[in-house]
């Protein structure tokens, strides 16, 4: 984890005390571009450096230059690096090895051949970005053009490793107030952001991940509610991990006077799953919601286009986290849960009443929400089949 | 999915509420939490964290995620040795330990019985580690607090024991060095600086010096150890296999070696074990030893300038002659089993590995050419008579070099 790197709370330090000593905001922005650069070849390294440089001369190019066919052209090359960088394999592995292990095996030596040991480091966040920025130009936004403030949108160190993702007009909004003036509630709101974020992430995310550990191998042996002690565990772990990562990240900027958008807005108190993905990785299911579901038709095209269009969505939601079955599969458990929690009041006669029951007891929704967000947790976590026997052992079977 | 408009962003920092503190006054208060956490660091650790213990067992050691500080181990020895007594710190690795002895019938406890109240003997001997490391630190520290001392450290025949330690146990380099607390030796000087530099590794290694750096200013590492020793520990650990003892705090853990004692001989060893013994054991002194035209064993010059290169680098001159290296034999058990060609090659060895250290000015011996197969619990770590039969072989070196250095005047 870099946050909890030396390295990092030294840069950090430095940056911070430099950046707020300099006089005016102009030379702020240069040397925060330059800090955040040496920041990404720190961690990045020039291999896993180089591409996302390229995608990003491209961006600011295409944006630049307002062209819908340029902007789209960079949005399909973005989408292509990503998929590159995280899944060629596993597309190799689905799509070409059950025809043809031998040419999947060729295919598979030459991608490695060119790829990096690694993944570019958040090559996930700069793609989607990218995106939306390109996304927003090509529909008439106006684009960034001076090059460090893009550069800056690009490589804000705060969020470079693990989000949010960013929306370049509160970006550049944030950025051009926030670094006018410090200000010491900016200061007392980081620093109380970065100790809430590390507490839950060091103190009791990395904690509940050696409990986990240790109990997982033995899943079948424990008592009946130990399972379900596991399972909370489990659901607490992700959310603490990842909420704690987007702590740091929105404290630190809140140091250097940026708000960062929030990612979680205490997800485990959602009375429904939409409500749930309202509240989870906001800046993620806002950007999937605004980027492939409503261009994909949204929920104008009738019941069945809703459904299908919120399956690909969340399919690919899935996908984002990892190139592996587990993700996928977790992403369409979601839409099928949005699904049926976006239709069933119109199912005939059960439908209302099912919902009047919500309605007058809001509790039996919050409780089925969670356990079936919870459950999602297994599959997101373990092989599909660890995961559909834990889940028949929760309930005894 | 909703098509509602986007959440607004800072709709849960809540901004707008009404802070419960001011901001200047939480600022204030975060630097003087962590002013008053630094100077926590300094001040706790001074006191000995570990009264019970006699070493450093494997619920205060790495081997459980605890890595103790050299200020902890620094007041570890002061709370062991009165200013008027000579210091012997005992290093090396789980021979000098004691595993196989439980915590009352160690053999550092016999030494300092034999050696009597002139001197205290404190062991700080890690599982593993080389002469160079832990213990060697901590004496190295203390050169001037106790000026009579004795470091004494343990090693295979011409095994090599180069002067930044091995990486297990390279923290308590780091925490050492970077707190200034080492002697200037130009040769561990550019090791370190190569081992930092090494491509391979170059940002990892970094990130662990800068951390060094950081605490030898902020004393965390200090205060941190306090906290899981006498609190509880903040990070689960493997080792621990019971979750509900993973968090207790490290002082209130038993010293619970095992007692070779407790295992009929004929259970010692099993058969996979005995086959794998014997084949370390008839590799002892393998490397680099040739007959020569007379048909005895010989070390070939390469071999012989690596181990001599080790040998005057491990330690600062200065330190040398306070340095007593052990070299540790193979249970008679296995030896016994060798044809007398290879063990007279193992006596050449040991001859040569004493041999090399005296000529840089270490003192040096070997020990267990008299002990029986019944002394060692398995091919290297002794039980309690094995033990005591060390202690009795080393207390009269260890009394003669006190006062080859004029410890006695």
């Amino acid at each position: 984890m870099i946050f909890t790197t030396y390295w990092f709370f030294a840069f950090t330090a430095l940056t911070l005390a430099v950046y707020w000593l300099l006089p005016v905001a102009t030379l702020r922005w240069w040397f925060l571009a330059a800090a955040c650069t040496v920041f990404h070849g720190h961690f990045a390294g020039p291999a896993g450096m180089a591409p996302i440089v390229v995608l990003m001369a491209i961006t600011y190019i295409a944006g630049f230059s307002q062209k819908k066919w340029a902007c789209l052209a960079a949005i399909i090359l973005c989408g292509l690096t990503l998929c590159f960088y995280k899944y060629a394999l596993f597309f190799i592995g689905i799509a070409i090895e059950p025809l043809s292990s031998g040419l999947a095996a060729q295919l598979s030596d030459g991608a490695k051949k060119i790829m990096p040991g690694a993944p570019p480091l958040g090559i996930s966040f700069f793609a989607f970005e990218f995106v939306h920025y390109l996304f927003e130009v090509r529909r008439g936004g106006e684009p960034i053009r001076h090059p460090v403030k893009f550069l800056l949108f690009s490589i804000f160190f705060p969020s470079l490793v693990a989000g949010p993702i960013k929306r370049y007009p509160q970006f550049l909004a944030a950025l051009e107030t926030g670094s006018r003036q410090i200000l010491a509630s900016n200061f007392a709101d980081g620093l109380r952001r970065i100790a809430i974020g590390f507490a839950k992430k060091v103190a009791i995310a990395d904690n509940l991940t050696f409990l986990i550990d240790h109990q997982q191998p033995q899943f079948a042996t424990l008592g009946l509610f130990d399972r379900w002690v596991f399972l909370a565990m489990l659901a607490f772990r992700i959310l603490l991990d990842f909420s704690g990562y987007s702590d740091i990240a929105i404290g630190v900027a809140k140091l250097f006077g940026v708000d960062l958008p929030e990612n979680f807005n205490w997800p485990y108190l959602a009375r429904n799953i939409q409500d749930f993905w309202q509240r989870w990785h906001i800046s993620l299911s806002s950007w999937i919601r605004d980027y492939i579901y409503i261009p994909l038709g949204g929920s104008r095209h009738g019941p069945v286009r809703r459904v299908t269009n919120g399956l690909i969505a969340f399919g690919l939601c899935g996908l984002w986290h990892g190139p592996a079955w587990n993700f996928v599969i977790w992403g369409l458990y979601q839409g099928v849960g949005l699904a049926l929690c976006a239709t069933y009041e119109k199912i005939p006669g059960v439908g209302p009443a099912i919902s009047g029951v919500f309605k007058k007891e809001p509790t039996i929704g919050f409780v089925l929400t969670q356990i079936f967000v919870w459950i999602g947790w297994l599959v997101f976590f373990y092989p599909v089949a660890e995961a559909l026997k834990m889940a028949r052992l929760l309930f005894g079977l | 999915m909703s098509e509602s408009t986007p959440q607004p962003t800072n709709s849960v920092a809540g901004t707008a509420a009404r802070p419960f503190f001011r901001p200047w006054t939480l600022l204030a208060g975060f630097v003087l939490g962590l002013g008053l956490m630094c100077w926590a660091g300094r001040t706790v650790i001074q006191r000995d964290l570990h009264p019970k213990d006699v070493r450093f067992h494997p619920m205060i050691a790495p081997d459980s995620q605890y890595e103790p500080t050299m200020g902890e181990m620094r007041a570890f020895v002061r709370a062991r040795c009165r200013p008027d007594q000579i210091l012997v710190i005992v290093g090396g690795n789980s021979i000098l330990l004691g595993v196989g002895q439980p915590a009352d019938r160690v053999w550092t406890r016999h030494l300092q019985e034999v050696l009597g109240e002139r001197y205290a003997v404190v062991n700080l001997a890690f599982r593993g580690s080389s002469p160079t490391d832990g213990g060697a630190f901590v004496a190295e520290s203390l050169r001037d607090e106790f000026p009579r001392q004795i470091y004494i450290a343990n090693v295979a025949a011409l095994q090599a024991a180069d002067s930044i330690g091995i990486e297990s146990y390279r923290f308590i380099l780091f925490d050492a060095y970077y707190k200034g607390l080492l002697l200037p030796w130009a040769p561990r000087d550019q090791q370190l600086k190569d081992y930092l530099a090494d491509p391979a590794y170059k940002a990892a290694r970094f990130e662990r010096r800068l951390g060094a750096q950081a605490d030898a200013v902020l004393h965390f590492r200090d205060f941190w150890n306090w906290w899981s020793a006498t609190k509880f520990f903040t990070f689960a650990t493997p080792y621990q296999p019971d979750p509900n003892l993973a968090y207790r705090a490290r002082a209130k853990f038993k010293d619970e070696e095992t007692d070779y004692d407790t295992l009929p001989f004929d259970q010692r060893f099993s058969p996979s074990v005995i086959a794998n013994d014997t084949l370390i054991t008839r590799a002892y002194s393998a490397n680099g030893y040739a007959k020569n035209a007379q048909g005895l064993w010989q070390l070939a010059d390469a071999s012989r300038e690596q181990f001599l290169r080790y040998a005057a680098n491990a330690f600062p001159d200065q330190l040398k002659p306070r340095t007593l290296i052990l070299i540790s034999r193979n249970s008679p058990y296995y030896t016994r089993q060798l044809e007398k060609d290879l063990q007279n090659r193992d006596e050449t060895a040991i001859k040569d590995t004493i041999a090399g250290f005296e000529k840089f000015g270490y003192a040096a011996m070997s020990y267990g050419q008299d002990f029986s197969p019944e002394d060692f619990g398995d091919r290297t770590h002794l039980t309690t008579a094995g033990g005591a039969k060390l202690a009795e072989t080393t207390a009269p070196k260890i009394q003669a070099l006190a006062t080859q250095l004029g410890y006695l005047k």
